[in-house]
């Protein structure tokens, strides 16, 4: 016995050490997720879509509300639709993101009306929405390095992290330590004309005749602010979008900004609806802020903050 | 819980250090332990099915003791046809219900009737086709007097719920585990060293070429109208290095595990696509389960005795039932009876066991005629599994018709340099070790231990290399 875990120990010895620099070389460029699990617990979050996550940037919103005397470490927490629209996994994955002990956190709650619509024919039968993300099997979401996402839930060869694969690296997205995704995208007219075509198309022909406002989700929306509010200041935003996307979404939820207002008024929190102009605001593909213009919501978000 | 999991990376060394470190000095203890961990391995699929497991082993248990202790026949029959019937019925309410209810309805339907039958909203219990039949044989060797009933629970409820093989098999004997699960089990160095062998060349059978083959194989299959005939021809042979990477992967991974805990299960594959006719292929393909049905379906039918009708109907029944185990279509069903079929020739002209040992066991290379063989007999597989694989009849009998076309002389779509790369080399490994119980385990033994690990590292490279496309193992839904 004594030699057999000898010659393993030494047979292991090398894959052992592959394998951990392995996990401790993740990073930002791993993929749109893995570093947003390897933080401890948040005491301030912005939740929502992928709006949120490349649209609103933590770094630009502590340097506006540190300057004004309001000490916050925020950390952007939000993924992709189809993971973190407003549901059990979402809600669950912020609980556990959440530092238990937080207190005068600030929590940005991004709303959009595809964030709380769910399948249709799930809404038509009564019934709660049932999601199997990662979001929901992840266990860890504040372990670095992350070993349980990244044997988990990573979907490409551990090895790609240590030697990427030549032909498959992507070098426009970038994930930050606080949780900001920064896309690098071909942002000539054409190219996002094509790019905004192209997502306004998809959405109305696979999500919008699909899909409908959900009370399940609009309840766990309810729900999330209930328990964000707990530890801080809570505040909704719609962020903007290109005009041929609102119309998509205005079909979906006609009443999308009323309700939210009256979920603010309810919970007592605010709700800042940013007024879509195409000519102010320029997008990736229609749905995604650039980076230049998601500084700018944020300072206005941040603006709200101080001066309501 | 897989086995290609970190939740089975963390689990595994666990179980290893609790049995030979804490419990190894009390076999009871070691037993228990065991039972208690396989349990909590199956749970982590769905613990609600843990009670269905616990009542199906309860249920062989106390019907093995009852048709032993009861004198009369009469009786021991009864206790049988308690034990199967409801082992049985279990199997058809959760695998098969909805297949007769639908079937039943079109039957009607054809007729000019109009049925609607209730169907079940249910999923299947993994792993429950494998632990039934662990059970029934257990009993029907004790109603044919070949075994005598263990009297120990734990030690019956350890022989049903093994971890290793409770999901997929192989498909163990009373007569063969029993003994190992009750005798105490030594450490040998050399036993364990080649588990550890056997799970590395599952894991790469696995994750390498099942689960690599697997990307190709739902691109063509689902896209199916969309590709030309050599395409099609492509898809197919890649689904038969899918299916046997992935089961006889499992298989590998289920037999290195339990050998390193010191335990012997039945080996399930033995080469299969290096057979020169679809009897030799039928004795090295998921042998555990062929060899089932051989004892307690084919022989108590009459088996080859009686005259060629008798052989022509038990060789149909067989296969049959063969495919209607693996699931509740039709596919399964007409891939049974095309193995019937590919069987029968062979049957009938009295040489189904002209090829008993290994194809050149004492040359290096195939003789002409072997690989001809070789060759028309992995074609025929070939066939048989588009139907295993196809959604529908209507699906499969379109992916053959497109085969089936000029274009199967064209260049073929989604060929993968890299993967042919891989598939040669999986299949130079196992024609080098084609004489040893798995690929790997003779290679490499002479060498120096440098070159000898190098080789290993390499494998783990690549299962390193190709990690992370999480497809589930095949097997599980059946």
């Amino acid at each position: 016995m004594k030699q057999f875990l000898k010659w393993l120990a030494l047979f292991m010895l090398l894959p052992v050490a592959i394998f951990v620099i392995t996990l401790y070389s993740a990073d930002g460029r791993t993929d749109p997720y893995y570093l947003r699990f390897t933080t401890p617990p948040q005491s301030s979050l912005i939740v929502g879509t992928s709006r949120a996550a490349q649209g609103i940037q933590p770094h630009v919103l502590d340097s506006m509300l540190n300057a004004n005397g309001r000490a916050v470490k925020s950390f952007n927490y939000s993924f992709a639709i189809g993971y973190s629209n407003y549901g059990a996994p979402y809600y669950e994955s912020i609980k556990k993101k959440m530092d238990p002990a937080a207190q005068n956190g600030v929590f940005i709650v991004a709303v959009d009306p595809w964030s709380v619509a769910g399948d249709l024919a799930t809404v038509r039968a009564g019934i709660p929405e049932y999601e199997w993300t990662f979001l929901r099997t992840l266990n860890n979401v504040n372990m670095s390095p992350n070993v349980e996402y990244l044997m988990e839930e990573y979907d490409k060869p551990l090895l790609n992290i240590l030697v990427p694969d030549p032909r498959k690296v992507d070098d426009r997205l970038l994930l930050h330590e606080d949780g900001w995704l920064e896309t690098n995208l071909d942002l000539s007219p054409s190219t996002v004309t094509e790019r905004t075509a192209k997502k306004v198309k998809e959405y109305r022909d696979t999500r919008l005749n699909s899909s409908a406002p959900s009370p399940w989700r609009l309840g766990y929306l309810e729900i999330t602010v209930d328990l964000l509010q707990k530890h801080g200041e809570v505040i909704l935003v719609r962020l903007p979008v290109h005009s041929s996307m609102l119309v998509l979404e205005d079909q979906l939820m006609p009443t999308f900004d009323r309700t939210m207002e009256l979920l603010a008024l309810r919970k007592n929190v605010k709700y800042l609806s940013i007024p879509v102009n195409d000519r102010e605001w320029s997008f990736t593909d229609g749905n995604h802020l650039v980076p230049s213009d998601g500084a700018k919501v944020t300072k206005l978000i941040a603006e709200e903050l101080l001066h309501p | 819980m897989l086995f290609n999991t970190l939740e089975f990376a963390l689990f595994f060394p666990i179980v290893f250090v609790l049995y030979w470190f804490v419990t190894k000095r009390s076999l009871r203890l070691q037993n228990v332990m065991l039972l208690a961990m396989s349990y909590y391995f199956y749970a982590q699929w769905d613990w609600r099915f843990l009670f269905l497991l616990i009542f199906s082993t309860f249920l062989d248990y106390f019907s093995g003791l009852q048709i032993h202790r009861t004198p009369t026949h009469a009786m021991k029959r009864v206790w049988l046809i308690i034990s199967v019937g409801i082992n049985l019925g279990f199997l058809g309410v959760f695998k098969y219900y909805n297949f007769f209810a639908d079937s039943f309805a079109n039957l009607v339907g054809s007729f000019g009737f109009e049925a609607h039958p209730v169907f079940l909203s249910v999923i299947l219990p993994v792993g429950i086709s494998f632990y039934t039949f662990h059970g029934l044989s257990y009993v029907f060797d004790i109603y044919y007097d070949r075994i005598k009933p263990t009297t120990d629970p734990v030690d019956y409820a350890l022989f049903v719920g093994f971890f290793p093989l409770l999901v997929a098999g192989p498909i163990e004997r009373a007569t063969h585990l029993l003994p190992q699960i009750q005798s105490p089990r030594q450490f040998e160095m050399a036993k364990v060293v080649d588990g550890c062998k056997q799970v590395l060349w599952g894991l790469f059978k696995k994750v390498v070429i099942a689960d690599n083959a697997a990307e190709i194989v739902n691109l063509i299959f689902d896209g199916h109208q969309d590709y030309g005939g050599s395409t099609l021809l492509y898809g197919a042979v890649l689904f038969a290095f899918q299916i046997y990477g992935d089961f006889s992967g499992y298989s590998d991974i289920a037999l290195g595990t339990a050998r390193i805990l010191g335990i012997e299960l039945l080996q399930n594959f033995n080469f299969p696509y290096f057979s020169r006719d679809i009897a030799e292929f039928w004795r090295r393909w998921h042998i555990s389960l062929s060899s089932w049905f051989r004892d307690y379906v084919y022989i108590p039918l009459g088996g080859s005795r009686g005259g060629t009708w008798m052989k022509v109907r038990n060789t149909f029944v067989i296969f049959l039932v063969s495919g209607f185990w693996h699931g509740a279509n039709w596919t399964f069903i007409v891939w049974g009876a095309l193995h019937a079929l590919f069987f029968l020739p062979v049957l009938l002209s009295g040489k189904n066991r002209s090829n008993m040992s290994i194809v050149a066991e004492n040359s290096m290379l195939p003789s002409w005629r072997e690989t001809f063989n070789m060759a028309v007999t992995f074609f025929s597989v070939v066939i048989a599994w588009v139907f295993f694989r196809a959604e529908d009849l209507g699906h499969a009998f379109a992916y053959i018709g497109g085969m089936f076309s000029p274009t199967i002389f064209s260049k073929p779509a989604e060929f993968s340099m890299q993967l042919a790369a891989l598939v040669g080399f999986f299949l130079l490994i196992e024609w080098v070790g084609r004489r040893g119980k798995y690929g790997l385990q003779d290679i490499g033994l002479k060498w120096p231990r440098l070159a000898r690990w190098a080789m290993y590292y390499g494998i783990m490279f690549l299962i390193f290399r190709f990690t992370g496309k999480s497809e589930t193992f095949i097997y599980f839904q059946f």
